[in-house]
């Protein structure tokens, strides 16, 4: 892609002025006129019935205004349906296997510490507050389960009308596995266990819900699929679509955790019920218990090799943890059960995945969904395959790396890869041979240094209807250009990157244009922010509008130069019959002219891009799920400190297949961001809780890493041009934490020679491995 | 969530605040950071808050040759950091100071109130919600201990980073109820009891530290151990100061972060008492240490683990002492 | 029964004689405001909820993510944990008192183009810890960087591009 520039050139965001100055408003920012301040009585069980709520004395107390509790949803439909659609548009409501189990309240059972039983709206907080101690609720407790192995025997107390708690459950077999094994030169066998994680956004989640005198509800909330979330508030609240309005602050972050919650509906509901405008904001203690971090999980993995390295076979039996409900575990689970499957080339695969209801926090969607979980799985058990064999890691995964036009075990069509290049940079770069061979300076603490690789999508199809984006371009009468995308804005940085591929294509600059908020009464629609599926699908639809828009714009330039529109160009401003630059308009005069000339008309530019995707086959799961796949290597080098048993990480070297970066600063914002909550991931996160109670529900004691957690990182961005992405862009900000934690792990293992296999790799587990270590070696 | 209900008055003197403590049974407020949580998550309910703010002469750093260092309870926990008085009579102090949670908490979080912290625990400092989803503790209400199972004591562990230190050195505290004053050696404020881990009437006022002459300008080290350097509160912490008369030396050392109080590790002292100190001995010491001590555990750490961080805290707090070089 | 009724009766009395409200001046953003409030108001509600200065965030349940950095006085310190009524006389700095007559702070700018900002959402309280920062140490180095904004977590950036903008913004003239 020659001459780009204003594509792949670093731009500060489009919407960082607002955000410097403190004028950047967020959810819990919103205040109208008459607003008032609802809040959530949570279920203090595990698992109970609610026998009834008498909400009787609340009700009385001066200065409520409403109370909802799940009778106050009778009308509406119960569950949130499944919202996909065949190929002719019709609505498929198996499509996607997601388990839509979560009622706006819980409806006769609480399933977790947490679920939500009532809410009231009061004049302000204190009264609110008051008035949840005064609900009574009556529960009858029913014996809770929170081991997942012991949720998804026979027998054990079932969370929902199901003869078992497995809510969804995977099958796969390619190849022969049997064969395989018989073929191996080592074998190794292994059970990793991963933690819960939270998304951790530096902003609750909060709603502001008004309704106007037409009975219309308008929504101020952060959300990263807002028109998905207006079908389900539409059909939650018997309201139709039309009624319901989103608009979309700025976002406080949202990793996956900022998709539809039962925040929304409930605000909704208190504002319809009070009449008045109701603020509904989380606090950090309901963000933890109650909002759906990443999944708990317990992988057995096995796996051969033979003499040279090849992957033989590969076995997995997984058990992911869905907390009280099923939501989009069952998507999660066949994250875990088949992305890595593409990494390297396996042929023999036999996988087995479980996922089992128990009474604790339901998980949900986060920066890499079900990926890093078994990534750390794959990347700790590639490393002892590595040792098993007396091959280099970097040699191991080399050997069996994905190369482009492969077409996996699974159908993916690999139509850009650079994970050789990454893996080899990264090695390069971190001094790996060197620090492999001597890691440890003389009389210095133990240090090591290892590496993970991943594999990621951009955009994950499950059906197979509409999975693409739109967008529109408009021209203003003072040459300014509004870009309306139905993408959402988290954080991550997607409003500039649109803006860049808009004022590449109408050859302006990007300060030219204005990106509004999300509105779902006139913002295009989009499925949302995940999967990363945002640059890559959203870029294209808005290249396309943008195209589309210069098209128009060349008509009346054509009128105005007497030349022919399809010899037209748009550079810095102007707009001249290619090579003749000398001849030039300018491009607010020509938009002048489309908006005031008699017969003119502003300009529209639309675009839409589905990509050219296939859904896995429900039976076989055989299908090319994505446009492109995104790679990645990270190395990272550890010290560990022998009395604590305290990692500290050195550095990070991280190479991502990024396809294009259309803004570099940003794309290295990602992956830093990412390490960081890899590392975060890798060595301290962990809601802490085993009787259903999360003993961390706070920033005290969940602990994100701070600005003294973090090292130097190497950051290398590697282009592979993907031929289908907005000019070879593809996905870049879940890669970027998939292999952090198992780079770690392996950096730790190299140091001191114990292998942790649970996360987070904690000081507590370290020192108690090394202790067993030294226990073992003198028994010997 | 919002703080519950209270009044709010500044008295423009000592005796003044007492005679409203009395009166009321209302509580003092340091800089906040301890009572104020505490009072969110509805763990404290006072009726009347009281100021120090227009008392003068509670905030202040002194040193007086033949008396020692004084500071004022109302100071600031940024100022005992970064005082170069301080660093010169007593580093250990200000070395524990400036490691307290964060630069924002330090600038307003007091030495005073760092003192008379609220022992911690997970079973019990949590939110209305968290005590009522299960069993309550015995500082909750309950019954027993959860942390140490079976117990009719509580076990919530200490957590100031400025106690051991002071204890290690000796230090003084004033206690002013009216017109009265008492001075306590710091240890003996200290009772053990993890829902009553401070041995202050109602109506005391804690006003001035002071660490004595004979505890200044001795090699003194303070180690803590936490996951992050920043936010979190000690899991282990040691103070070690190194007094030396004619040509005898020993040793005070006290941990922090294993017991409802700041603990003196009296049989590693033993060990090191009259003793040239090399690392066999500090080794030795530090595993009397680990032994004399049982480390309460939490969900977060095992008690193996807190013994093993303490034996490798006090071995290296010994060594540092002895070296001379700043921990 | 009789001894801690008459106990609560008197504290009863001594409290009625304490005034309910507090009403203190103070200067915000340069501003001086006279405010009355009741006593349990913190510094973050009266900015966010009495005065509408939605700049200071709030992302904790109290003083553990530094999203609430304020300077009073100068220093920074967390507004969630500082009672209003503490603040006779204080001079209060917020985020949106750093811009003068629509220019922007040396860290503003360098935060914009540096690329220190995702969501925005730390990005106030980092920015007034790190003002704090040059105005006493104009030249810091990484290391003091790190020490002085260790309270602010960020959960988007992995804080190394912000300590670049701090770098940045003590090197411009």
């Amino acid at each position: 892609m020659a001459d780009l520039r204003v594509v792949g050139h670093s731009h500060p965001r489009v919407d960082g002025l607002d955000k410097v100055t403190g004028s950047a408003r967020f959810s819990p920012d919103i205040k109208l006129p008459r607003m008032i301040v609802g809040k959530i009585l949570r279920s203090p069980h595990a698992h109970a019935k609610v026998l009834h709520i008498d909400t009787t004395r609340a009700a009385q107390l001066p200065g409520v205004k409403a109370i909802v509790t799940a009778a106050d949803t009778r009308d509406v439909k119960r569950r949130s349906p499944t919202y996909q659609f065949d190929d002719q548009g019709e609505r498929a409501a198996d499509a996607t296997p997601m388990v839509m189990d979560q009622t706006v309240f819980c409806e006769g059972v609480a399933r977790f510490v947490g679920d939500e039983v009532a809410a009231v709206a009061a004049i302000d907080e204190e009264t609110a507050l008051e008035a949840l101690s005064l609900i009574k609720v009556d529960y009858d407790l029913l014996p809770p389960v929170f081991d997942p192995l012991k949720a998804m025997e026979p027998g054990a107390p079932l969370l929902h009308e199901a003869e078992l708690n497995i809510a969804y459950k995977f099958v796969i077999r390619r190849g022969d596995v049997e064969e395989g094994f018989a073929q191996a030169h080592v074998i190794h066998e292994e059970t990793y266990t991963t933690q819960l994680q939270h998304q951790a956004y530096l902003g609750p989640t909060a709603c502001v819900a008004d309704v106007d005198g037409a009975g219309r509800i308008s929504l101020w909330t952060e959300l990263q699929s807002p028109f998905r979330a207006r079908r389900l508030l539409s059909d939650m609240l018997g309201l139709p679509a039309s009624k319901v309005r989103i608009f979309q602050t700025h976002v406080g972050g949202g990793f996956g955790g900022k998709h539809f919650k039962r925040v929304q509906p409930i605000c909704a509901l208190l504002a319809l019920k009070a009449r008045r405008p109701v603020r509904l904001c989380l606090t950090r203690e309901e963000e933890f218990i109650a909002s759906p971090p990443r999944h708990a999980t317990h992988i057995r993995l096995k796996m051969g090799a033979s003499r040279d390295g090849a992957l033989v076979a590969k076995e997995t039996r997984i058990v992911l943890n869905s907390g009280a409900y099923g939501e989009v575990g069952p998507i999660i689970l066949d994250t875990m059960t088949k992305r890595v499957d593409s990494l390297y080339r396996f042929t023999n695969i036999k996988t087995d995945s479980f996922l089992v209801y128990t009474n604790t926090v339901p998980g949900g969607a986060f920066r890499g969904f079900g990926n890093p979980p078994m990534d750390f799985a794959l990347e700790s058990h590639m490393d002892t395959l590595a040792e098993k064999l007396g091959m280099d890691p970097v040699e191991l995964r080399l050997k069996n790396a994905r190369r482009v036009g492969e077409v996996s075990a699974h159908g993916w069509e690999v139509k850009s890869c650079a994970l050789t290049e990454c893996i080899e940079k990264a090695a390069e770069a971190s001094g790996w041979k060197n620090k492999r061979a001597r890691p440890t300076p003389k009389g210095g603490k133990p240090r090591g240094i290892g590496i993970g690789c991943m594999i990621h999508v951009s955009g994950c199809r499950y059906y197979p209807g509409f999975y693409g984006s739109n967008a529109v371009v408009t021209i203003g009468d003072n040459g300014q250009v509004y870009l309306l995308s139905g993408e959402s804005e988290l954080g991550q940085g997607c409003k500039t990157v649109m803006a860049q591929i808009v004022a590449e294509e109408l050859g302006i600059h990007v300060a030219d244009i204005v990106v509004p908020d999300l509105d779902t009464d006139f913002s295009p629609a989009s499925l949302g922010a995940y999967a990363d599926r945002t640059t890559h699908i959203g870029g294209n639809a808005t290249r396309l509008a943008a195209i589309d828009a210069r098209q128009q714009l060349f008509e009346f330039a054509a009128e105005m130069l007497e030349a022919d529109p399809g010899d037209l160009v748009a550079e810095d401003g102007r707009i001249f019959p290619k090579g003749s630059p000398q001849q030039a308009v300018t491009f607010l005069e020509v938009a002048q002219r489309s908006w005031f000339r008699a017969g003119g008309k502003e300009i529209v530019g639309r675009g839409s891009w589905d990509p050219p995707s296939v859904p896995p086959d429900p039976e076989s799961q055989y299908g090319n799920v994505s446009s492109a796949y995104t790679f990645g290597a990270q190395v990272a080098e550890v010290e560990v400190d022998p009395k604590t048993g305290k990692v500290t990480i050195l550095n990070f070297t991280a190479a991502h297949d990024v396809g294009k970066a259309i803004n570099p600063m940003a794309v290295e914002g990602q992956l830093e961001g990412a390490l960081v909550q890899g590392a975060g991931y890798g060595l301290m996160e962990d809601m802490v809780g085993v009787d259903g109670r999360i003993y961390n529900p706070s920033f005290l004691n969940y602990r994100l890493p701070t600005m003294l957690d973090i090292s130097p990182m190497k950051i290398m961005m590697v282009e592979s041009n993907d031929p289908v992405g907005p000019y070879g862009a593809k996905g870049v900000a879940e890669p970027a934490l998939v292999a952090t934690a198992p780079a770690l792990a392996n950096a730790v293992y190299h140091a001191i020679g114990v292998r942790i296999t649970s996360l987070p790799v904690t000081p507590q587990k370290v020192l108690a491995a090394l202790r067993a270590k030294e226990a073992k070696r003198r028994s010997e | 969530m919002p703080l519950p209900a209270f009044q709010y008055f500044e008295p423009k003197s000592v005796k003044e605040a007492s005679r409203l403590l009395r009166k009321t049974g209302g509580k003092v407020l340091g800089g906040g950071s301890d009572l104020l949580t505490l009072m969110r998550m509805r763990l404290e309910k006072p009726a009347l808050l009281i100021g120090l703010g227009a008392i003068p002469g509670l905030s202040f750093i002194g040193y007086r040759k033949g008396r020692g260092l004084s500071v004022g309870a109302f100071t600031s926990l940024a100022a005992v950091g970064s005082s170069p008085e301080v660093k010169r009579q007593c580093p250990m102090l200000a070395q524990a100071a400036e490691k307290i949670a964060s630069p924002q908490m330090r600038n307003a979080a007091t030495l005073g109130g760092n003192i008379l912290l609220d022992t911690k625990c997970p079973y019990y400092n949590q939110s209305p919600l968290w005590l009522e989803s299960g069993e309550r503790c015995l500082k909750a209400g309950g019954d027993r201990c959860l942390a140490v199972k079976g117990q009719d004591a509580c076990y919530a562990v200490w957590s100031s980073d400025t106690a051991p230190p002071l204890v290690a050195l000796d230090a003084r505290v004033k206690l002013v109820r009216g017109e009265k004053a008492r001075w306590l050696p710091i240890e003996r404020l200290y009772t053990g009891l993890g829902d009553k881990p401070c041995k202050i009437a109602a109506d005391e006022i804690l006003t001035e530290v002071l660490v004595p002459e004979d505890s200044c300008r001795l090699r003194s080290t303070y180690l803590r151990y936490s996951q992050r350097e920043v936010i979190d509160f000690p899991v282990v912490s040691v103070a070690a100061a190194r007094y030396r008369q004619k040509n005898s030396t020993h040793f005070r050392l006290v941990a922090g972060g294993v017991d409802p109080a700041p603990k003196r590790l009296l049989q590693a002292e033993a060990l090191l008492r009259g003793r040239p100190i090399d690392k066999a001995i500090a080794e030795k010491a530090a595993a009397a240490a680990a032994r004399e001590v049982g480390p309460i555990k939490d969900v977060f750490y095992p008690s193996r683990f807190k013994r093993d961080v303490l034996r490798a805290l006090v071995e290296e707090a010994i060594v540092a002492c002895e070296s001379g070089k700043k921990g | 029964m009789r001894r801690p009724k008459r106990q609560a009766a008197r504290r009863r009395a001594v409290l009625e004689k304490i005034q309910p409200l507090q009403r203190i001046k103070l200067t915000i953003n340069g501003e001086e405001v006279d405010l009355t409030f009741k006593p349990a108001r913190t510094l973050l509600e009266l900015l966010r909820d009495d005065l509408d200065l939605t700049g200071t965030k709030e992302g904790c349940d109290g003083g553990e993510c530094g999203a609430c950095t304020v300077l009073i006085d100068d220093e920074p310190r967390l507004a969630c944990l500082t009672l209003a009524a503490t603040l006779r006389g204080k001079k209060i700095l917020t985020i949106e008192g750093l811009a003068k007559d629509g220019r922007l702070h040396p860290l503003q700018k360098a935060f914009l183009e540096k690329g220190a900002v995702q969501c925005g959402y730390c990005t106030p309280g980092v920015i007034l810890s790190a003002k704090a920062l040059l105005d006493s140490n104009p030249a810091p180095t990484e290391d003091d960087i790190k020490k002085a904004l260790a309270g602010n977590l960020c959960r988007c950036t992995g804080y190394r591009k912000i300590i670049s903008a701090v770098e940045e913004a003590a090197a411009a003239p």
